[in-house]
């Protein structure tokens, strides 16, 4: 016999009413209930930041939650954070460092980084390899990574 | 007026897609009525299957189909290999052994898939394999590529006498008389590790057969679509025009996500026509360590033979290849360590003679390198160490050695892995070597910096390994 | 590697979450962060028949002073709360200063204290920073509460004196006396991985600078956090000059441990950084006690 359960949760601004089983992990509802395939799920035990998201502002591991937990709460993917259109700072200046090779770890980076720059807008190099040692990338090798952040926080603090 | 491109820094086109969680991969395919596969996958290494009992994993409520090597049936077969076989030439043995979609009767690799269930969801299909009752019977294992040579070692393969999978030998030259003449003899026993290549997205395969339009989609994370399309035709009993293979976006794949008619890239197409469903299966990370393939493996007895001036008189090499439990890839990785083993120097005689070994373990294919970085980090070991021996400087060593730009086209006369003679095309190898070490600053730090870091007790070293990548492979067509 | 399926409650009282304790006994685990819950439950290595979340339960969230200049935290409060708390590094800089230290800042956005002490895995900083303090855990129950000293509460490899039917619900810390000095070090691959060994120290010197209280924690070295009681009590009555300082930690790391080999570290090398680690603690811990700077990296 399996019990559902409802949950509401606002996803980008955007709020859903869905039914789930308690162990559907939030990864898999906000990629397959709610058709949001920007998160990413490498290892599924919380090890890589694949999975990373907003969970009321702050950076979590979406495979270590289940999506019963989200109810009542405000979620940021990386389909909030811009278009392509129109970019995000962060998104532009890693467009512009080449810190993006086959973007798998891209989305959860991007995440991570979105709360570590409101509260660090200058932040040095240790800093930033500090704030995405929760995040795995196998291609790039974190150079370019790490200059694309220094190069956002230079764009986003010029327009402020 | 024309734009130059060429030294400027373009930003990529695909970025802004990736950056906004908008390209499409393989687990970003959902097709209405999807179902979802996972594996029952061997514990063991090495066990023979003796039972399976599937009732308790077709009853569960959510499960569509459970299959087996037994309930497969006649569409249950081995391989294909995924490199032609080589050609029969002397001093070569070769033994075919393919991998296999389900397990028939015996487990050879921990994570080899012994029965696949297809259920509504990921979640209940992960619950029946716990569901199956499956009796496997232990057998000693065998692990290391040395101890899987000796006599008595246990049979990865029962119906060969031993764990050779091939065996290759390339001479060139005499080394064995060069070596009476040689000043120095540089000897070494090196083992290289097997490692993984452990990119961010796992593998995964969606298949939706159309019935109707008898037209088969594949999305599939693979390097080559092609290969995939073509062998997948072959295998169902279609024509090429019926079957599309994708790869859309792939986050990483370093050489195991190429061609390799991985078990479940033939099952899920196969199980996607007989349920007529679309289908998904995406790989874990637990099934990424064991069932994904992996490479480097060898053990190397290696040796130079140099005069006092540092000159390569010749290198021999006797190394132990690990293949894992099955050889689908056939040479092309030995051939590629072989071929790589004079380096870019003007060696005149080579002595290189392989065993490829069967193991317990995932089959090793092409993983960033394919062979070749074994081949170079040994003749560039050997060389380094030579030169220690011969006070001569790593660098001026290599100098001294390096093919001169006279002698291109240059035949090394061995084979490489299209079977095909080693040629160096073209090269004019010095200047590249003097610019390297002129970038970096080579002599100043060897000179100034280095001796002064060690006055402070800080041991600091500088490496430069020049490197010739054989590229090119054949089979090639040919004029006239 | 999806968990297997359970029966999910999230109650928002610790009442309320008792009675689920209470009726399910062993099937239930409690879920706090679910930051090593619910891997394991992804690798299907746990499978609790009942889950009870305490995420709802806004009591168990609180960083409080307490009268006597210490400090009371409710069990569920996050470790990204603790690390950006004026009143813990005010109060308990040693805790505060183990935060970036505890694995990644995802993690730390979910994990919890209680969380963390509960799992009581043998590498975690913070079992073996509450014993160093002389931190206190509040246990409850369905039919009252019992406090524990955290030296006890840790009895074996990811296991505590935790009753089926109880709930860690409150940690605290007694106030720090003055002339006390703290330190942790440890050494791990890459910053945010598991210790291979580490080591809290806290010293409390006396108006002539000689010690008169001292605790050596270790973690990583054994089953749980282990106490170097050999090495603390050496330092008793004396100057900690550089030469007794070696001397204590070459005992830590001979006498008071016998760490483990694994695929990480032999035992000989635990003993090794042990030895240094403990030096470098009390070294720091001694500057710290003698007031030089408010709060040394």
């Amino acid at each position: 016999m399996r019990h559902f359960f409802d949950v509401s949760v606002t996803v980008n601004g955007t709020r859903y009413e869905r039914t789930v089983e308690p162990r559907l992990l939030l990864s898999d509802f906000l990629r397959h209930d709610l058709g949001l395939t920007g998160t990413h799920v490498s290892c599924e035990h919380g090890v890589c930041g694949s999975c990373t998201i907003l969970f009321d502002g702050q950076p979590v591991r979406s495979c270590l939650m289940l999506a019963v937990q989200a109810n009542g709460h405000e979620i940021l993917t990386v389909e909030g954070l811009g278009t392509s259109d129109d970019l995000h700072p962060l998104q532009e200046a890693f467009w512009e460092a080449h810190s993006v090779q086959c973007g798998f770890c891209t989305p959860g980076i991007l995440m991570t980084l979105v709360p570590f720059l409101e509260e660090n807008p200058n932040p040095n190099e240790e800093e930033i390899r500090a704030a995405i040692s929760g995040n795995l990338c196998r291609c790039t090798g974190y150079q370019h990574i790490v200059d694309g952040v220094k190069l956002a926080a230079k764009k986003m603090s010029a327009s402020l | 007026m024309t734009k130059k491109y060429i030294g400027k820094r373009i930003k990529r086109s695909e970025d802004p897609r990736l950056l906004t969680g908008e390209a499409l991969f393989v687990d970003d395919v959902e097709i209405p009525g999807m179902l979802h596969a996972a594996f029952l996958r061997s514990d063991y290494a090495h066990a023979y299957l003796k039972s399976i009992d599937i009732s308790a994993a077709q009853a569960l409520e959510g499960v569509v189909a459970v299959f087996t090597t037994e309930t497969m049936g006649d569409d249950w077969q081995p391989g294909p290999p995924l490199v032609s076989p080589p050609p029969t030439v002397e001093d070569v043995i070769f033994h075919s052994r393919t991998q296999v979609p389900l397990v028939k009767d015996k487990v050879r690799h921990v994570g080899e898939p012994i029965a696949i269930v297809i259920a509504e969801n990921r979640y209940i299909a992960e619950d029946a394999v716990d569901d199956i009752v499956v009796d496997l019977e232990p057998l000693d294992v065998v692990v290391d590529i040395e101890k899987a040579m000796q006599p008595d070692a246990p049979l990865v393969h029962d119906d060969l006498d031993s764990n050779l999978a091939a065996h290759i030998k390339q001479e060139k030259g005499d080394y064995a008389a060069i070596r009476e003449a040689a000043d120095l003899i540089i000897k070494r026993r090196i083992v290289i590790d097997r490692g993984a290549a452990a990119a961010m997205e796992n593998r995964g395969v969606v298949a939706q057969w159309d019935a109707k339009s008898q037209h088969l989609t594949v999305w599939d994370t693979t390097q080559a679509p092609i290969p995939i399309r073509n062998g997948l035709a072959a295998r169902l009993d279609l024509s090429e025009h019926q079957v599309r293979v994708i790869a859309p976006f792939i986050g990483g794949a370093f050489g195991p996500k190429m061609m390799m008619f991985y078990p479940e890239e033939m099952l899920i197409p196969w199980v996607s026509i007989k349920l007529d469903r679309p289908v998904k299966w995406i790989e874990d990370r637990y099934e990424n360590f064991y069932a994904t393939t992996q490479e480097r493996g060898q053990v190397h007895d290696a040796e130079m033979a140099l005069t006092y001036d540092g000159r390569i008189l010749g290198v021999s090499d006797v190394f132990l290849h690990d293949s894992g439990a099955y050889d689908p890839y056939g040479l092309t990785i030995p051939l590629n360590t072989q071929c790589h083993m004079m380096g870019p120097y003007d060696v005149a005689n080579y002595y290189s003679e392989s065993k490829v070994v069967f193991t317990n373990k995932i089959i090793t294919t092409p993983v960033r390198g394919a062979g070749r970085p074994q081949g170079i980090f040994i003749v560039e070991r050997l060389l380094d160490l030579a030169a220690r021996e011969l006070g001569i400087d790593p660098i001026e060593i290599r100098m001294r050695n390096l093919i001169p730009p006279d002698a291109f086209p240059y035949e090394h006369k061995i084979i490489d892995q299209a079977f095909a003679p080693l040629i160096f095309d073209s090269g004019n190898y010095k200047p590249v070597l003097e610019k390297a070490a002129d970038m970096i600053g080579y002599d100043q730090f060897v000179k100034d910096e280095q001796p002064r870091l060690r006055a402070e007790g800080r041991h600091v070293g500088i490496g430069i390994v020049p490197f010739i990548e054989t590229t090119g492979v054949g089979p090639y067509e040919e004029p006239g | 590697m999806k968990p297997p399926p359970f029966e999910y409650y999230a109650p928002t009282s610790v009442e309320e979450a008792l009675a689920h304790l209470s009726e399910h006994g062993y099937d239930a685990k409690a879920l706090a962060g679910g930051q090593s819950l619910i891997p394991t439950m992804n690798f299907r290595l746990a499978q609790p028949s009942v889950l009870v979340d305490l995420n709802n339960i806004s009591e168990l969230f609180f960083i409080r002073p307490d009268e006597n200049g210490g400090l009371r935290l409710g069990a569920m409060t996050r470790h990204s709360q603790v690390e950006r708390s004026s009143l813990i590094s005010e109060r308990a800089p040693l805790i505060y200063e183990a935060m970036p230290k505890i694995a990644t800042p995802q993690i730390r956005s979910r994990g919890t204290f209680g969380g963390s002490i509960a799992h009581a895995d043998p590498s975690a900083e913070l079992g073996a920073i509450s014993i160093a303090l002389g931190g206190r855990l509040r246990l409850q129950n369905q039919t009252g509460e019992r406090w524990v000293p955290a030296n006890e509460f840790f009895i074996g490899m990811f296991t505590t004196l935790i009753e089926p039917d109880e709930l860690l619900v409150e940690a605290s810390f007694p106030n720090m006396p003055p002339r006390t000095g703290w330190a942790l070090q440890e050494v791990a691959r890459r910053p945010h991985d598991f210790a291979l060994v580490g080591v809290a120290a806290v010293v409390t010197l006396d108006n002539n600078n000689l010690c008169k209280k001292a605790r050596i924690v270790f973690l990583s070295v054994g089953d749980g956090p282990v106490e170097a009681h050999q090495a603390a009590e050496a330092l008793i009555g004396q100057t900690l000059t550089p030469e007794i300082i070696h001397a204590a930690a070459e005992m830590a790391a001979t006498a008071d441990i016998d760490p483990g080999s694994d695929i990480h570290a032999s035992a000989e090398y635990r003993r090794s950084l042990a030895g240094v680690l403990t030096r470098r603690a009390l070294e720091v811990a001694f500057k710290r006690a003698k007031g030089s700077s408010k709060f040394d990296k």
